[in-house]
């Protein structure tokens, strides 16, 4: 039945972890776009979520990173960091391995990617999980991109490997959603954490939902560290989903730069069938 | 910690623990942010560490952020 929907959601530990320490109306309004986003991806009757984020050294480490590297465990169990910090609950997420297994081989005719039977998912799985399957009844397949540690993946071929899920989502016959998680400008953990470059932020939500691959294409990795700080790498997640849904152009359904959560939080839609 | 190649400022600082020192000898936030909440530090209080330790001993000197001006947030 191949994609349902796609679209990309921010995964900052502190929505959740600093959850009320936001304004409560633009809280509000944040957490009814996921719930928008939720309910999209209901509607569509989808099967399973293949989710593209980045995690932050939970599973892969410097003494062995993949480039990219997709799961294909029967199950899989998050968060990883205390959930009492995070404020989610640790629980057991469903997979689908047989359909993971098939989007692992169509990927590998022309992307080589790495893959994985045990993943723990961290914030940047678990926060968007938290509000897109709340009751975790939605079998996931997680995708990985390097965003923590250079060298990273050269955004042409990132753009690849969004092309090359949507080819493998395309033959299977089960509905499936797409979702990207990062990438707005952020200094996570460091002593520049809440620092926001919103201009940078709208630029690239622009060239996301338009789809322009030349400009998404040519934010280097230098200019990206100076106007959208370590954080910022994780544009690779946004682009791999620009770069599967390039036939339809997309739309904001939430963008507001929230310095408490460390970030703009944006959530959009880039395909809808 | 005898079975890592550590400098005696690294192990000092790991067993201080000393995150301002830990953060500018290059170690990256999203495990820095976990060993100073495990060792009890508040989310102010590691950022503060982070901003004491870069006016103590100066700029990152290895790592992700040795490009940033590690001034903070303004
Ligand atoms: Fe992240």
């Amino acid at each position: 039945m191949s994609l349902v929907y796609a679209g990309t959601c921010c995964h900052a530990p502190g929505i959740t972890s600093r959850g009320e320490q936001a304004d409560p109306e633009i809280r509000k309004q944040l957490y009814e776009a996921f719930d928008r986003q939720r309910q999209a991806i209901e509607n569509a009757h989808t099967e399973a979520i293949v989710m593209v984020s980045s995690e932050h050294f939970a599973n892969f480490f410097m003494d062995n990173m993949p480039t990219y590297a997709i799961g294909m465990a029967d199950e899989y169990e998050g968060p990883i960091e205390d959930p009492d910090w995070l404020k989610i609950d640790r629980t057991r997420i469903p997979s689908n391995p047989d359909l993971a297994l098939r989007i692992i081989k169509q990927v590998l005719e022309s992307v080589d990617v790495s893959y994985a039977q045990e993943w723990k998912f961290d914030h940047g799985m678990a926060v968007p999980l938290h509000f897109l399957t709340p009751d975790y009844d939605i079998p996931i397949i997680p995708v990985n991109i390097n965003c923590q540690n250079p060298p990273f993946s050269p955004l042409g071929r990132t753009w690849e490997l969004g092309k090359a899920l949507r080819r493998a989502i395309d033959a299977a016959p089960e509905k499936i959603a797409l979702i990207g998680t990062g990438g707005t400008s952020h200094w996570p953990c460091t002593p520049d954490s809440g620092k926001i470059n919103e201009k940078w932020d709208r630029k690239l939500l622009d060239d996301l939902i338009n789809k322009r691959k030349q400009d998404l294409l040519a934010y280097s990795d230098e200019e990206t560290y100076q106007q959208a700080g370590p954080g910022g790498y994780e544009i690779r997640t946004s682009i791999c989903i620009a770069a599967a849904t390039e036939d339809q152009t997309g739309e904001i359904w939430f963008f507001e730069p929230i310095p408490i959560y460390s970030t703009t939080c944006c959530i959009t839609t880039l395909y809808q069938k | 910690m005898d079975q890592y190649v550590l400098s005696e400022e690294e192990t000092d600082a790991l067993k201080k623990p000393d995150i301002g020192l830990l953060y500018v000898l290059g170690v990256n936030g999203q495990l820095l942010m976990h060993f100073a909440t495990m060792n009890g530090y508040s989310w102010p209080e590691y950022i503060q560490a982070m901003r004491d330790g870069v006016e103590h001993y100066g700029p990152v000197r290895e790592g992700l952020y040795a490009m940033i001006d590690g001034n903070g947030a303004t």
